[in-house]
């Protein structure tokens, strides 16, 4: 009896908990989102929390009280499973919150969504800010993640039909994209958002038929692997325990196999997708995120299997060095100022320099796992980015040097005038939008072509912050400009 | 760094209720019921969840199996349903693990076809799912920064 007291309460606690989040969902419905796409996600989870607290009463109802105490846990295991999702949709509600209009570089969301559905009309995308300071993208569908969750629970609300009654809104793929709110309007960094549509193409690079002919490379290496570490087991083991012991290390050691390659694959492809899009802009941005961090640190699970920093520079530069015609960058980029494009062409020459150490093949040889599927990663990338260039469209969409050049010179000195580089007006010819790669290009390389210090001084300019400001603020301007103006050339009244 | 990005808790939160679903159906035969459609149901999907932990474990044991081609794409449930094994002691000494996943699983269709199942061997698959249950449910609670270290040690 006081197992089912204790049941009742539990199941009024869960009703309770998904109550609150319903309601949490409602208060969040009120606020301005620049995207449909929070509000869809809100009244998702508040559908599927008004569908799990009736699951709960149906588990409840579903118990047999006259059996043993023992033979009723199952029913208590799904209620704890019903209660731990009611928790995690409550966590999941943090996205929601961080994607209001007032959270989100939202001049840019506008444009930053246009071009996700050049090559993925599709897809549907929540741009969030975050507290951790990092650019993420949520590679899980968050409707099939939803959907996993609810699948089993159609026995116990019979009445209910998931698509019609919880999903009917998300009815095309869902992802997340993260970038660090303390970055909010740090256009320039903004970049790697290139590299975070990679992600969304690169999906569809990794099939389970090139997993599958990972694991037959490596299969044979690591069972090898395996029996090394058998060894430091004690010989009195017996055999069955032995063997158990070997297919687990095998399993988890192709499960983590499988996870480095993933992890490199999907980062370095996305690389290649932002330099695609951005040009040099999408290198300068990685090496502003690379030198907060060590060069070389070593792919695992504290890291999240990222690739270092240095190789991901090298693979960039590669890339660049690859299409041909970017650097050394011209003078006339600067309308002949010399000095200001030797400023640029130095930093090249930096990243070049960092690309040239192999510091970063060294450590990841230190773990033999790691060596063993970077082997098979560098096999993979011409491929993936063939596939990036031919298949996923991104030949016909990339920036060039021969094209982004001519048009750098004026919306450089449309910045330099403070002035936002959103068109070139060299003529007396209709003015030109510029696009989303030409103003990060005409930014990142204004930035660049003067010191961050005072000039005269060499020493910290205490205005050197505003005018930095300015310019990102500038820029932002100038995408959200270029796309209200594209938006209205369009338009037919 | 993006853990949350990363970790798909869906998944555990699925299998933990798929298995615990099974144990009760087990134990609702154990105590004489038949089987109704609905727990008819739970016991063919259950059966097929372990065909992917079969497919699992004849890709590490680098075998042939009748029937059943290797394939990486349960890894995760394999192990797990592997760890159950072992906390069990259900492990033998003349049959493989293989072998011993794919007898459970011809009992879960045995069962869902309405035949008859030995008493002894359903008090094993039940304590089986149970064990599994725990293991997914496990998983699905803990938090998601220890999902991170759920990797290997660091080699040497």
């Amino acid at each position: 009896m006081l197992q089912k007291e204790l049941a009742q309460h539990y199941v009024l606690e869960i009703a309770a908990r998904a109550t609150t989040v319903q309601n949490r969902c409602t208060r969040l419905l009120d606020e301005e989102f620049f995207s449909t796409a929070p509000p869809i996600f809100a009244r998702t989870i508040q559908r599927m929390c008004a569908y799990l607290s009736k699951a709960t009463l149906a588990i409840y109802d579903d118990i047999d009280w006259s059996l043993p105490a023992e033979d009723i846990d199952d029913d208590l295991r799904i209620l704890q499973n019903t209660d731990q999702i009611i928790k995690i949709l409550n966590q999941q509600l943090r996205y929601v919150e961080a994607a209001r209009t007032e959270r989100l570089p939202w001049s840019i969301v506008a444009s930053f969504e246009k071009l996700v559905a050049a090559f993925l009309p599709n897809i549907q995308i929540m741009l969030r800010a975050m507290w951790q300071y990092n650019y993420a993208f949520h590679m899980l569908d968050q409707g099939q993640v939803f959907r996993r969750y609810l699948a089993g629970y159609h026995a116990y609300v019979p009445d209910m039909e998931l698509e019609r009654d919880v999903f009917q809104e998300m009815n095309r793929p869902f992802h997340i994209i993260s970038f660090p709110s303390l970055e909010q309007k740090h256009i320039l960094l903004h970049c790697l958002l290139g590299h975070e549509i990679g992600h969304l193409l690169v999906t569809e690079f990794l099939t389970k038929e090139r997993e599958a002919a990972l694991i037959d490379a490596l299969k044979s290496e690591i069972s090898k692997l395996a029996d090394e570490d058998l060894q430091q087991l004690p010989d009195s083991l017996e055999e069955e325990a032995r063997r158990a012991v070997k297919e687990a290390l095998i399993g988890r050691k192709l499960e983590e196999a499988l996870f480095f390659w993933r992890r490199a694959l999907e980062e370095l492809l996305s690389d290649s997708a932002g330099v695609l899009l951005f040009g040099p802009a999408a290198l300068f941005s990685t090496l502003d995120l690379a030198m907060q961090t060590s060069l070389d640190v070593v792919p695992s699970a504290d890291t999240d299997y990222y690739p270092p920093w240095r190789m991901r520079l090298r693979h960039g530069l590669e890339l660049l060095d690859h299409q041909g015609g970017w650097f050394p960058i011209p003078d006339d980029l600067f309308k002949g100022d010399t000095e200001r494009a030797r400023r640029v062409n130095d930093r090249v020459s930096l990243i070049r320099d960092l690309a040239a150490k192999q510091s970063d093949r060294f450590e990841i040889s230190k773990s033999r796992l790691a060596h063993l599927v970077y082997r098979e990663v560098a096999a993979m990338v011409s491929a993936g980015n063939l596939f990036l260039t031919n298949t996923k469209g991104l030949g016909h969409q990339q920036a060039t040097a021969v094209e982004l050049y001519p048009r750098l010179p004026s919306l450089i000195e449309r910045l330099d005038y403070n002035i936002p580089p959103n068109a070139i007006e060299d003529a007396i010819d209709p003015e030109q939008i510029a696009t989303f790669a030409e103003i990060l290009n005409a930014a990142w390389f204004k930035k660049l072509s003067l010191p961050s210090f005072d000039p005269v001084t060499g020493q910290f300019d205490p205005v050197g912050v505003e005018t930095r400001n300015l310019m990102n603020n500038l820029t932002l301007k100038a995408i959200e400009f270029a796309h209200l103006a594209t938006e209205y050339a369009e338009w037919k009244p | 760094m993006p853990s949350p990005a990363l970790v798909d808790l869906s998944q555990a939160s699925a299998n933990a209720m798929l298995t615990a679903r099974t144990s009760k159906a087990i134990s609702a035969v154990l105590r004489g019921n038949a089987l109704d459609p609905r727990n008819q149901q739970v016991v063919e999907r259950a059966a097929e969840f372990l065909k992917g932990v079969v497919q699992g474990s004849v890709l590490v044991e680098n075998t042939q199996f009748v029937g059943v081609s290797a394939s990486h794409e349960n890894l995760r449930e394999f192990v797990r349903a592997l760890s159950a094994l072992q906390s069990l002691n259900l492990l033998s000494q003349n049959a493989t693990v293989a072998e011993v996943f794919s007898s459970y699983r011809v009992q879960l269709l045995d069962l869902a076809k309405g035949q008859q199942v030995p008493g002894d061997d359903l008090q094993r698959l039940r304590r089986f799912f149970s064990e599994l249950s725990s293991y997914f449910y496990s998983d699905l609670t803990r938090p998601v920064s220890e999902h991170r270290g759920d990797r290997l040690p660091p080699e040497p």
